[in-house]
Protein backbone atom coordinates (compact mmCIF):
# COMPACT_ATOMS: atom_id res chain seq x y z
CA UNK A 1 0.00 0.00 0.00
CA UNK A 2 2.49 2.49 0.84
CA UNK A 3 4.15 2.15 -3.10
CA UNK A 4 1.02 3.06 -4.41
CA UNK A 5 1.41 6.15 -2.06
CA UNK A 6 4.61 6.96 -3.61
CA UNK A 7 3.49 6.44 -7.28
CA UNK A 8 0.95 8.81 -6.81
CA UNK A 9 1.38 12.32 -7.24
CA UNK A 10 1.79 14.60 -4.51
CA UNK A 11 -1.56 16.73 -5.71
CA UNK A 12 -3.46 13.95 -5.11
CA UNK A 13 -2.03 12.41 -1.64
CA UNK A 14 -2.28 16.34 -0.47
CA UNK A 15 -6.16 15.83 -1.34
CA UNK A 16 -6.48 12.66 -0.36
CA UNK A 17 -4.84 14.27 3.74
CA UNK A 18 -7.20 16.90 3.02
CA UNK A 19 -10.20 15.02 2.55
CA UNK A 20 -9.36 12.29 5.28
CA UNK A 21 -9.00 14.96 7.79
CA UNK A 22 -12.76 16.52 6.73
CA UNK A 23 -14.10 12.62 7.51
CA UNK A 24 -12.31 12.23 10.86
CA UNK A 25 -14.19 15.79 11.59
CA UNK A 26 -17.40 14.32 10.55
CA UNK A 27 -16.82 11.27 12.99
CA UNK A 28 -15.74 13.42 15.88
CA UNK A 29 -18.65 15.36 15.32
CA UNK A 30 -20.90 12.28 15.73
CA UNK A 31 -19.11 10.64 18.78
CA UNK A 32 -19.61 14.14 20.47
CA UNK A 33 -23.96 13.01 20.34
CA UNK A 34 -23.97 10.92 23.26
CA UNK A 35 -22.26 13.58 25.46
CA UNK A 36 -24.47 16.18 24.83
CA UNK A 37 -27.54 13.40 25.12
CA UNK A 38 -26.46 13.00 28.68
CA UNK A 39 -26.04 16.13 29.58
CA UNK A 40 -29.34 18.17 28.51
CA UNK A 41 -31.08 15.25 29.12
CA UNK A 42 -30.62 15.02 32.72
CA UNK A 43 -30.46 19.04 32.84
CA UNK A 44 -34.48 18.41 31.19
CA UNK A 45 -35.15 16.19 33.42
CA UNK A 46 -33.83 18.66 36.66
CA UNK A 47 -35.40 22.10 35.34
CA UNK A 48 -38.42 20.73 36.30
CA UNK A 49 -37.62 19.51 39.80
CA UNK A 50 -36.96 21.37 43.27
CA UNK A 51 -35.55 23.56 43.78
CA UNK A 52 -35.71 24.70 39.60
CA UNK A 53 -39.31 24.32 40.11
CA UNK A 54 -39.41 27.27 42.69
CA UNK A 55 -40.41 29.41 39.69
CA UNK A 56 -39.80 29.58 36.18
CA UNK A 57 -38.24 30.65 34.09
CA UNK A 58 -35.80 31.46 37.08
CA UNK A 59 -35.35 28.14 37.63
CA UNK A 60 -33.87 27.26 33.97
CA UNK A 61 -31.60 30.01 34.36
CA UNK A 62 -30.44 29.02 37.12
CA UNK A 63 -29.93 25.40 35.95
CA UNK A 64 -27.82 27.11 33.44
CA UNK A 65 -26.19 29.38 35.00
CA UNK A 66 -25.49 27.45 38.13
CA UNK A 67 -25.21 23.78 36.86
CA UNK A 68 -24.31 23.63 33.15
CA UNK A 69 -21.75 26.33 32.00
CA UNK A 70 -19.72 26.67 35.59
CA UNK A 71 -18.75 22.70 35.00
CA UNK A 72 -18.69 23.34 31.60
CA UNK A 73 -15.62 26.08 31.95
CA UNK A 74 -14.04 23.88 34.43
CA UNK A 75 -14.10 20.89 31.72
CA UNK A 76 -12.69 23.22 29.34
CA UNK A 77 -10.51 24.52 31.17
CA UNK A 78 -9.11 21.16 32.29
CA UNK A 79 -8.65 20.22 28.33
CA UNK A 80 -6.55 23.79 28.12
CA UNK A 81 -4.07 22.38 30.66
CA UNK A 82 -3.88 18.74 29.37
CA UNK A 83 -3.48 20.13 25.68
CA UNK A 84 -0.87 22.69 26.69
CA UNK A 85 -3.26 25.05 24.77
CA UNK A 86 -3.66 27.22 28.10
CA UNK A 87 -0.92 29.67 26.83
CA UNK A 88 -2.55 30.86 23.88
CA UNK A 89 -5.95 31.48 25.71
CA UNK A 90 -4.78 34.56 27.33
CA UNK A 91 -2.65 35.61 24.23
CA UNK A 92 -5.34 35.92 21.92
CA UNK A 93 -7.19 38.69 23.82
CA UNK A 94 -6.41 42.49 23.20
CA UNK A 95 -6.61 41.95 19.17
CA UNK A 96 -9.81 43.88 17.77
CA UNK A 97 -11.01 40.36 16.18
CA UNK A 98 -11.20 39.12 20.24
CA UNK A 99 -14.72 41.03 20.51
CA UNK A 100 -15.83 37.98 18.33
CA UNK A 101 -15.72 35.82 22.07
CA UNK A 102 -18.28 38.55 23.50
CA UNK A 103 -20.66 37.91 20.60
CA UNK A 104 -20.03 34.37 20.52
CA UNK A 105 -20.70 33.69 23.98
CA UNK A 106 -24.25 35.98 24.37
CA UNK A 107 -25.46 34.32 21.44
CA UNK A 108 -24.52 30.56 22.92
CA UNK A 109 -26.11 32.26 26.73
CA UNK A 110 -29.29 33.13 24.42
CA UNK A 111 -29.79 29.75 22.69
CA UNK A 112 -28.75 27.89 26.24
CA UNK A 113 -31.30 29.57 28.37
CA UNK A 114 -33.90 29.21 25.69
CA UNK A 115 -33.40 25.51 25.25
CA UNK A 116 -33.61 25.29 29.28
CA UNK A 117 -36.92 26.97 29.24
CA UNK A 118 -38.17 24.89 26.47
CA UNK A 119 -37.18 21.97 28.64
CA UNK A 120 -38.96 22.82 31.24
CA UNK A 121 -42.26 23.38 29.00
CA UNK A 122 -41.99 20.70 26.59
CA UNK A 123 -39.33 18.72 27.79
CA UNK A 124 -36.16 17.29 26.78
CA UNK A 125 -37.37 14.72 24.33
CA UNK A 126 -39.70 16.88 22.40
CA UNK A 127 -37.03 19.98 23.09
CA UNK A 128 -33.92 17.99 21.79
CA UNK A 129 -34.88 17.21 18.39
CA UNK A 130 -36.43 20.34 17.58
CA UNK A 131 -33.10 21.81 18.91
CA UNK A 132 -30.75 20.04 16.90
CA UNK A 133 -32.02 21.34 13.43
CA UNK A 134 -29.61 24.42 14.47
CA UNK A 135 -27.06 22.35 12.64
CA UNK A 136 -28.87 22.32 9.48
CA UNK A 137 -29.55 26.33 10.02
CA UNK A 138 -26.32 27.18 10.81
CA UNK A 139 -24.82 25.10 7.73
CA UNK A 140 -27.35 27.37 5.62
CA UNK A 141 -25.62 30.42 7.21
CA UNK A 142 -22.32 29.14 7.09
CA UNK A 143 -22.72 28.02 3.56
CA UNK A 144 -23.86 31.32 2.25
CA UNK A 145 -21.86 33.65 4.39
CA UNK A 146 -18.35 31.30 3.53
CA UNK A 147 -19.52 30.55 -0.29
CA UNK A 148 -19.49 26.81 0.20
CA UNK A 149 -21.69 25.23 -1.99
CA UNK A 150 -24.21 23.07 -0.46
CA UNK A 151 -27.20 22.87 -2.98
CA UNK A 152 -27.03 19.67 -4.25
CA UNK A 153 -30.19 16.80 -5.34
CA UNK A 154 -28.77 15.46 -1.67
CA UNK A 155 -29.46 18.50 0.24
CA UNK A 156 -33.48 19.03 -0.61
CA UNK A 157 -34.01 15.35 -0.26
CA UNK A 158 -31.97 15.66 3.33
CA UNK A 159 -34.22 18.69 4.09
CA UNK A 160 -37.51 16.79 2.65
CA UNK A 161 -36.82 14.20 5.66
CA UNK A 162 -35.59 16.62 8.08
CA UNK A 163 -39.14 18.35 7.45
CA UNK A 164 -40.73 14.57 7.88
CA UNK A 165 -38.63 13.85 10.88
CA UNK A 166 -39.96 16.86 12.31
CA UNK A 167 -43.20 16.36 12.18
CA UNK A 168 -43.07 12.83 13.41
CA UNK A 169 -41.48 13.90 16.33
CA UNK A 170 -44.52 16.76 16.90
CA UNK A 171 -46.81 13.92 16.72
CA UNK A 172 -45.04 12.13 19.36
CA UNK A 173 -45.57 15.90 21.46
CA UNK A 174 -48.62 14.43 22.99
CA UNK A 175 -47.04 11.59 24.75
CA UNK A 176 -43.83 13.30 26.16
CA UNK A 177 -44.47 16.65 26.90
CA UNK A 178 -45.11 17.54 30.54
CA UNK A 179 -47.08 20.66 29.58
CA UNK A 180 -49.76 20.98 26.87
CA UNK A 181 -51.53 23.81 25.09
CA UNK A 182 -50.53 26.77 24.90
CA UNK A 183 -47.73 26.43 27.49
CA UNK A 184 -46.54 23.63 24.80
CA UNK A 185 -46.95 25.79 22.17
CA UNK A 186 -45.00 28.83 23.95
CA UNK A 187 -42.16 26.01 24.31
CA UNK A 188 -41.96 25.12 21.09
CA UNK A 189 -42.06 28.59 19.81
CA UNK A 190 -39.10 29.22 22.10
CA UNK A 191 -36.95 25.92 21.55
CA UNK A 192 -37.22 27.67 17.21
CA UNK A 193 -35.85 30.87 18.87
CA UNK A 194 -33.07 28.61 20.18
CA UNK A 195 -32.54 26.74 17.21
CA UNK A 196 -31.87 30.15 15.56
CA UNK A 197 -29.72 31.88 17.77
CA UNK A 198 -27.81 28.61 17.94
CA UNK A 199 -27.57 28.47 14.06
CA UNK A 200 -25.98 31.98 14.29
CA UNK A 201 -23.57 30.41 17.17
CA UNK A 202 -22.92 27.50 14.66
CA UNK A 203 -21.42 30.39 12.08
CA UNK A 204 -19.86 32.03 14.57
CA UNK A 205 -18.02 29.53 15.95
CA UNK A 206 -16.63 28.42 12.98
CA UNK A 207 -15.74 31.74 12.21
CA UNK A 208 -14.16 31.94 15.45
CA UNK A 209 -12.01 28.98 14.99
CA UNK A 210 -10.71 29.88 11.52
CA UNK A 211 -9.83 33.69 13.41
CA UNK A 212 -8.41 33.16 16.32
CA UNK A 213 -6.75 29.76 18.50
CA UNK A 214 -9.88 27.26 18.61
CA UNK A 215 -9.23 25.90 21.93
CA UNK A 216 -8.84 29.28 23.94
CA UNK A 217 -11.41 30.66 22.02
CA UNK A 218 -13.93 28.24 22.91
CA UNK A 219 -13.12 28.54 27.14
CA UNK A 220 -13.53 32.39 26.73
CA UNK A 221 -17.39 31.18 24.99
CA UNK A 222 -17.85 29.64 27.88
CA UNK A 223 -16.10 31.79 30.23
CA UNK A 224 -18.15 34.56 29.33
CA UNK A 225 -21.41 33.14 28.98
CA UNK A 226 -20.71 32.14 33.09
CA UNK A 227 -20.35 35.45 33.83
CA UNK A 228 -23.01 37.19 31.71
CA UNK A 229 -25.54 34.31 32.85
CA UNK A 230 -24.75 35.06 36.33
CA UNK A 231 -24.40 38.72 36.67
CA UNK A 232 -28.19 38.58 35.28
CA UNK A 233 -29.49 35.75 37.13
CA UNK A 234 -28.84 37.48 40.69
CA UNK A 235 -29.10 40.91 39.65
CA UNK A 236 -32.65 40.84 38.32
CA UNK A 237 -34.17 37.41 40.14
CA UNK A 238 -34.07 36.98 43.52
CA UNK A 239 -35.71 34.08 43.96
CA UNK A 240 -32.22 32.50 41.77
CA UNK A 241 -30.03 33.23 45.35
CA UNK A 242 -32.54 31.01 47.40
CA UNK A 243 -31.96 28.48 43.89
CA UNK A 244 -27.85 29.20 44.52
CA UNK A 245 -28.17 28.54 48.23
CA UNK A 246 -29.58 25.25 47.72
CA UNK A 247 -27.84 23.44 44.77
CA UNK A 248 -24.63 24.51 46.31
CA UNK A 249 -25.27 23.24 49.41
CA UNK A 250 -26.75 19.66 47.85
CA UNK A 251 -23.87 17.31 47.10
CA UNK A 252 -26.17 15.37 44.80
CA UNK A 253 -26.95 18.27 42.80
CA UNK A 254 -23.63 19.34 42.46
CA UNK A 255 -22.78 15.80 41.61
CA UNK A 256 -25.85 16.22 38.88
CA UNK A 257 -24.31 19.82 37.72
CA UNK A 258 -21.11 17.89 37.10
CA UNK A 259 -22.28 15.49 34.63
CA UNK A 260 -24.41 17.85 32.84
CA UNK A 261 -21.27 20.67 32.78
CA UNK A 262 -18.90 18.22 31.57
CA UNK A 263 -20.83 16.18 29.08
CA UNK A 264 -21.29 19.48 27.82
CA UNK A 265 -17.99 20.37 27.51
CA UNK A 266 -17.03 17.06 25.25
CA UNK A 267 -19.32 18.00 23.50
CA UNK A 268 -18.41 21.82 22.48
CA UNK A 269 -14.70 20.21 22.65
CA UNK A 270 -15.37 17.29 20.25
CA UNK A 271 -18.28 18.47 18.61
CA UNK A 272 -17.49 22.40 18.20
CA UNK A 273 -13.87 22.12 18.79
CA UNK A 274 -12.31 19.65 16.90
CA UNK A 275 -15.77 18.49 14.22
CA UNK A 276 -16.30 22.27 12.58
CA UNK A 277 -12.02 22.95 12.72
CA UNK A 278 -11.90 19.78 10.72
CA UNK A 279 -14.71 19.50 8.60
CA UNK A 280 -16.06 22.89 8.66
CA UNK A 281 -19.33 24.79 9.72
CA UNK A 282 -21.63 23.09 7.40
CA UNK A 283 -20.43 19.28 8.11
CA UNK A 284 -19.14 19.10 11.67
CA UNK A 285 -22.13 21.97 12.55
CA UNK A 286 -25.09 19.55 11.06
CA UNK A 287 -23.71 16.33 12.50
CA UNK A 288 -22.50 18.02 16.00
CA UNK A 289 -26.26 19.49 15.87
CA UNK A 290 -28.42 16.39 14.63
CA UNK A 291 -26.28 13.79 16.78
CA UNK A 292 -25.93 15.61 20.20
CA UNK A 293 -29.90 16.61 19.94
CA UNK A 294 -31.27 13.45 18.85
CA UNK A 295 -29.52 11.38 21.94
CA UNK A 296 -30.98 14.08 24.10
CA UNK A 297 -34.83 12.66 22.87
CA UNK A 298 -33.52 9.31 23.20
CA UNK A 299 -31.83 9.37 26.07
CA UNK A 300 -34.73 11.32 27.75
CA UNK A 301 -37.49 8.51 26.52
CA UNK A 302 -35.21 5.62 28.20
CA UNK A 303 -32.74 6.31 30.59
CA UNK A 304 -34.37 9.48 32.04
CA UNK A 305 -37.68 7.95 32.59
CA UNK A 306 -39.86 10.49 30.18
CA UNK A 307 -42.90 8.31 29.00
CA UNK A 308 -41.52 6.07 25.89
CA UNK A 309 -42.81 7.52 22.39
CA UNK A 310 -41.72 5.05 18.90
CA UNK A 311 -42.68 8.50 16.82
CA UNK A 312 -39.66 10.23 18.29
CA UNK A 313 -37.37 7.42 17.56
CA UNK A 314 -38.86 6.87 14.27
CA UNK A 315 -39.27 10.83 13.23
CA UNK A 316 -35.47 11.48 14.95
CA UNK A 317 -34.16 8.23 12.79
CA UNK A 318 -35.41 10.42 9.63
CA UNK A 319 -33.53 13.05 10.89
CA UNK A 320 -30.53 11.81 11.25
CA UNK A 321 -30.70 10.31 7.72
CA UNK A 322 -31.43 13.69 6.79
CA UNK A 323 -28.63 15.20 8.10
CA UNK A 324 -26.60 12.37 6.63
CA UNK A 325 -28.05 13.59 2.76
CA UNK A 326 -26.69 16.64 3.80
CA UNK A 327 -23.29 16.50 4.78
CA UNK A 328 -22.77 12.92 2.29
CA UNK A 329 -20.98 14.10 -0.77
CA UNK A 330 -18.56 12.00 -3.13
CA UNK A 331 -14.60 11.73 -1.59
CA UNK A 332 -13.47 14.28 -4.25
CA UNK A 333 -15.60 16.92 -3.33
CA UNK A 334 -14.66 16.81 0.75
CA UNK A 335 -11.08 18.27 0.21
CA UNK A 336 -11.38 21.79 -1.41
CA UNK A 337 -14.90 23.22 -0.80
CA UNK A 338 -13.92 25.86 1.28
CA UNK A 339 -12.09 29.20 0.40
CA UNK B 1 2.94 39.28 25.59
CA UNK B 2 3.89 36.87 22.91
CA UNK B 3 1.59 36.62 20.34
CA UNK B 4 -0.62 33.24 19.93
CA UNK B 5 1.29 30.68 18.27
CA UNK B 6 -0.95 30.91 15.17
CA UNK B 7 -0.89 35.14 14.82
CA UNK B 8 3.13 34.42 14.63
CA UNK B 9 2.54 31.78 12.02
CA UNK B 10 0.25 34.35 10.04
CA UNK B 11 2.84 37.13 10.60
CA UNK B 12 5.64 34.81 9.40
CA UNK B 13 3.97 34.16 6.15
CA UNK B 14 2.72 37.87 5.97
CA UNK B 15 6.26 39.13 6.21
CA UNK B 16 7.35 36.76 3.39
CA UNK B 17 4.85 38.01 0.67
CA UNK B 18 3.42 36.66 -2.40
CA UNK B 19 6.89 34.21 -2.64
CA UNK B 20 5.14 32.35 0.05
CA UNK B 21 7.12 29.96 2.37
CA UNK B 22 8.21 26.48 3.28
CA UNK B 23 6.16 25.27 6.32
CA UNK B 24 9.51 23.78 8.22
CA UNK B 25 10.83 27.33 7.43
CA UNK B 26 8.06 28.57 9.61
CA UNK B 27 8.65 26.42 12.16
CA UNK B 28 12.38 27.61 12.31
CA UNK B 29 11.20 31.34 12.30
CA UNK B 30 9.52 30.80 15.49
CA UNK B 31 11.55 27.77 16.74
CA UNK B 32 13.86 30.33 18.83
CA UNK B 33 10.58 32.07 20.23
CA UNK B 34 8.43 29.15 21.47
CA UNK B 35 8.89 26.18 23.21
CA UNK B 36 9.14 23.26 21.10
CA UNK B 37 5.64 21.76 22.40
CA UNK B 38 3.90 24.98 21.42
CA UNK B 39 4.48 24.45 18.37
CA UNK B 40 3.24 20.94 18.24
CA UNK B 41 -0.23 22.42 16.25
CA UNK B 42 1.75 24.20 13.87
CA UNK B 43 1.13 21.98 10.86
CA UNK B 44 -2.59 21.49 11.95
CA UNK B 45 -2.90 25.43 11.80
CA UNK B 46 -2.08 25.71 8.57
CA UNK B 47 -3.90 23.20 7.12
CA UNK B 48 -6.85 24.78 8.95
CA UNK B 49 -6.16 28.41 7.30
CA UNK B 50 -5.91 26.25 4.20
CA UNK B 51 -9.04 24.95 4.20
CA UNK B 52 -10.42 28.25 4.84
CA UNK B 53 -8.75 29.96 1.98
CA UNK B 54 -6.26 32.46 3.82
CA UNK B 55 -3.34 30.46 2.43
CA UNK B 56 -2.49 29.30 -0.99
CA UNK B 57 -0.21 26.14 -1.50
CA UNK B 58 2.10 27.31 -3.88
CA UNK B 59 4.10 24.04 -3.85
CA UNK B 60 4.21 20.74 -2.74
CA UNK B 61 7.55 17.96 -1.93
CA UNK B 62 8.13 14.83 -0.77
CA UNK B 63 10.61 14.77 2.03
CA UNK B 64 11.35 10.96 3.27
CA UNK B 65 7.66 10.15 3.04
CA UNK B 66 6.62 13.14 4.51
CA UNK B 67 3.87 16.07 2.43
CA UNK B 68 5.78 19.49 2.85
CA UNK B 69 3.87 22.23 1.76
CA UNK B 70 4.86 26.05 0.72
CA UNK B 71 2.58 28.42 1.71
CA UNK B 72 1.45 32.00 1.09
CA UNK B 73 -0.84 33.99 2.49
CA UNK B 74 -3.79 34.86 0.35
CA UNK B 75 -3.68 38.35 -1.09
CA UNK B 76 -7.45 39.32 0.14
CA UNK B 77 -6.88 38.27 3.53
CA UNK B 78 -3.84 41.04 3.85
CA UNK B 79 -5.33 43.72 4.96
CA UNK B 80 -7.85 41.84 7.16
CA UNK B 81 -4.79 40.43 9.44
CA UNK B 82 -2.88 43.30 9.75
CA UNK B 83 -5.46 45.30 11.46
CA UNK B 84 -7.50 42.39 13.18
CA UNK B 85 -4.54 40.93 14.52
CA UNK B 86 -2.08 43.96 14.61
CA UNK B 87 0.05 42.05 12.33
CA UNK B 88 2.61 44.64 12.18
CA UNK B 89 3.36 44.26 15.82
CA UNK B 90 3.86 40.38 15.45
CA UNK B 91 6.30 40.90 12.69
CA UNK B 92 7.98 43.23 15.08
CA UNK B 93 7.91 40.30 17.32
CA UNK B 94 9.27 37.69 15.23
CA UNK B 95 13.50 36.84 14.94
CA UNK B 96 14.36 38.48 11.53
CA UNK B 97 12.11 41.68 12.10
CA UNK B 98 14.68 43.66 10.59
CA UNK B 99 15.57 42.66 7.51
CA UNK B 100 11.80 42.63 5.99
CA UNK B 101 11.06 45.26 3.63
CA UNK B 102 8.98 43.01 1.37
CA UNK B 103 6.00 43.02 4.00
CA UNK B 104 5.25 46.90 3.62
CA UNK B 105 5.86 46.33 -0.46
CA UNK B 106 3.30 43.49 -0.64
CA UNK B 107 0.94 45.71 1.18
CA UNK B 108 0.77 48.90 -0.86
CA UNK B 109 0.33 46.55 -4.04
CA UNK B 110 -2.86 45.07 -3.18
Amino acid sequence: MSTGMVERPLTERSRIADGKKTRMGMIYAMLAGPALGLALGLLSTLVSKPPFSLQQPTGAFAIVALLQVPFGVLGIGVFLLVSGTWRDAGRLIGHPVSWWNLFVSVGGFVGDLCYAVSAALIGGALAGPIGGLFGVVGAIITSILYREKILRWSTLAGLIGLGIGIWVVLSGGKVVSPTHGVYELVGIIVIIVALLTWGFENFAITAGTDLMPAEGFIWWRAFLELVIANVLMFAFFPVARTMAGRVWTDPRLITYGAVIGFGWAIWIIMGYYIGIAYAGGVRGGVLAGTFGFFFIGFFSITVYGVPFSPAIIIGSAVMFAGAAFIVSEPGAYLARKRG
Amino acid sequence: MKPAVKYAAVGVLYAAGPEGIWEHEIYGELRSRYPRSALQPLREDLVSMRTVGWLRILQESDHHGQLLRKYALADHIRPFVRYQLHIDDVVAFLPGAGGRPAAGAGERRI
